[in-house]
């Protein structure tokens, strides 16, 4: 059963996470009309970017505002393991460039790795921790 | 760390339902607190204290 402070923080992050779709399909629609170029270009990048800082700043909200104890701490666990996810995705496609490899993986692979460690981190502890029927 | 905690909720017949509600805590908290999965912070150790009229050190016992 989710707390309280977990609800609110998954009711928030639905209408930050839908405001970012709305966002993204704006700027991607005006970027194909208007084929920005150096400044507009760059704005137009970062504005997808804001709603991904509210979700930051969420998790820090509910981090502040969980109480129970031991759920704050596999949370913070999941992250870790999303961010090492992420650091991982990174550096072995800099290790690829830097020895020749001219590909490319898909668009935004290190946020896919953070989300695929961190629900990996998640499901494991969740089997590691299963409790027993009450006695 | 070892604790007594299943001990003492057994002597009071509270589920580990009962004692989460009473710490406002997970049933979860309190399953990886028992099993020793996780060790509670000071905070919750005193909490834990109290409600069952101990000291700390009397619930809590370091490994070594």
């Amino acid at each position: 059963m989710k707390s309280p402070a977990a609800r609110k923080y998954m009711r928030r992050n639905l209408i930050v996470m839908s405001g970012y779709l709305v966002l993204f399909s704006v700027v991607d629609f005006v970027a194909y009309r208007i084929h920005p170029t150096g400044i507009v270009l760059w704005v137009l990048a970062a504005l997808p970017v804001l709603p991904f800082l509210g979700a930051i700043s969420l998790t820090g909200q509910y981090l502040r505002n969980e109480k129970d104890e031991y759920k704050r701490d596999l949370v913070v666990r999941c992250l870790l393991w999303g961010t090492a996810g992420m650091v991982i995705a990174n550096l072995f496609s800099g290790f690829l460039h830097i020895f020749g490899w001219k590909g490319q993986f898909f668009p935004f692979s290190e946020l896919f790795a953070l989300y695929v460690f961190a629900l990996a981190a998640k499901l494991s502890y969740r089997v590691a921790n299963r409790v027993p029927a009450d006695e | 760390m070892n604790n007594r905690l299943r001990v003492l909720r057994a002597e009071r017949a509270w589920s580990q339902a009962d004692l989460a509600d009473k710490l406002e805590v997970s049933r979860q908290s309190v399953n990886a607190i028992e099993t020793g999965k996780y060790d509670p912070s000071l905070p919750l150790a005193f909490k834990l204290a109290r409600l069952f009229g101990q000291r700390i050190e009397e619930i809590f016992q370091d490994d070594v």
